[in-house]
């Protein structure tokens, strides 16, 4: 099997958490498909590279993740922060669901933290992905969920 | 809490993309052909950056004007950087691209040989290139300014401090060679490497 192959078959694996991720950051359904092949090109150019030090799901969501970000900040109106503070898009006609909603009322950060924290990720997981330290990352969950929880009702 | 649970149970793996294998790698093809398309491009931006040196070499003499070694300073990096850019103009233009859509393998093949030849040769000059200069920076001021070289150069200390230095040097333009060659277009390289792997074997 080449590595073309081997890529296309761990990616099939995978599909499941850029599908997610996607899910997370882009509303419109043509913004998801350009996100999904987006994800899929820079990881397939990143993946000579991938030394197999950690597991390919830890590896391609980093990959996933820095394309999603970035995409959110070529998106105007640009901010000037790293992170966009408000949600870029907010709820559309296309979030017919509850979780839709919910997330997509969420700053893409938030989103984020939320998402990772229900993955199962541990907190210095995150705010080593994040960037964030250990306090801030507590304070921003213990209020993320505490919204969450308002609005799921 | 609900919300993770409702995230959890959500049927993730069902794509709503359903991209076909086949497309994706047609789509991966571009991918390649539009990194050879880079590296040709980092190849000539090197050129141009080697002529834009050689034009701003001579402005080095304007740190001491009239002193001799800054002026021979300068010449060296003035004909260092001319020969690069002249030779570099002279693999390029003679460098045939094949056909990227036709002869997909091929154009792999030989824009990575160009670009290996031009990173071997420039390691090669990056390491030989300070040793003489640290000759001709030790060896000409003593010459030029000492009415008698020849009583010094007998001198056991001065050979010493010239093959001390000369070793330095040696080793650290060595190690500046490989440095190079681990960061110059490293990653693009491996990647079209990778593609080049493929082609062969899906061709076999």
């Amino acid at each position: 099997m080449n590595l073309q192959e081997t890529f296309i078959r761990e990616i099939q694996e995978h599909s499941a958490l850029i599908n997610k991720l996607v899910f997370l950051y882009a509303d419109l359904p043509e913004d998801r498909r350009d996100l999904h092949q987006e994800i899929l090109l820079q990881a397939w150019k990143s993946y000579p590279g991938f030394r197999r030090e950690s597991k390919f799901s830890t590896w391609l969501y980093r990959v996933a993740l820095n394309v999603s970000l970035t995409s959110l900040r070529r998106k105007p109106p640009s901010t000037h922060s790293e992170w966009p503070e408000e949600p870029s898009v907010g709820p559309t006609l296309e979030a017919s669901d509850q979780l839709e909603v919910v997330l997509h009322s969420l700053s893409p950060l938030d989103r984020t933290l939320l998402v990772m924290s229900m993955e199962g990720y541990s907190q210095e997981e995150i705010a080593e992905t994040l960037g964030l330290s250990a306090g801030n990352l507590r304070i921003k969950l213990y209020r993320i969920r505490k919204k969450v929880q308002q609005q799921w009702k | 809490m609900e919300i993770t649970d409702t995230w959890k149970s959500r049927d993730w793996q069902g794509s709503e993309f359903s991209f076909e294998t086949p497309d994706l790698k047609s789509a991966l093809r571009k991918n390649s052909q539009a990194d050879v398309a880079r590296l040709m491009r980092k190849i000539w931006i090197q050129f141009w950056a080697m002529l834009g040196y050689a034009l701003v070499s001579p402005l080095l003499m304007l740190l001491g004007p009239g002193q001799i070694d800054l002026a021979i300073l300068s010449v060296i990096f003035l004909l260092y950087n001319l020969a690069i850019a002249a030779w570099l103009l002279v693999r390029l233009r003679r460098f045939r691209m094949p056909d990227m859509a036709d002869e997909t393998a091929l154009a792999l093949r030989a824009t990575l040989q160009l670009s290996s030849s031009i990173r071997k040769t420039q390691i090669q000059i990056i390491t030989f290139i300070p040793p003489v200069m640290f000759l001709i920076a030790f060896l000409v001021p003593l010459v030029v300014n000492n009415p008698e070289p020849l009583v010094l150069l007998s001198k056991p200390k001065v050979w010493i401090i010239l093959s001390l230095g000369l070793a330095g040097v040696s080793a650290g333009a060595q190690y500046l060679g490989k440095w190079l060659t681990r960061r110059a277009c490293s990653e693009l390289i491996l990647r079209l490497q990778g593609y080049l792997k493929e082609w062969e074997e899906e061709n076999e």
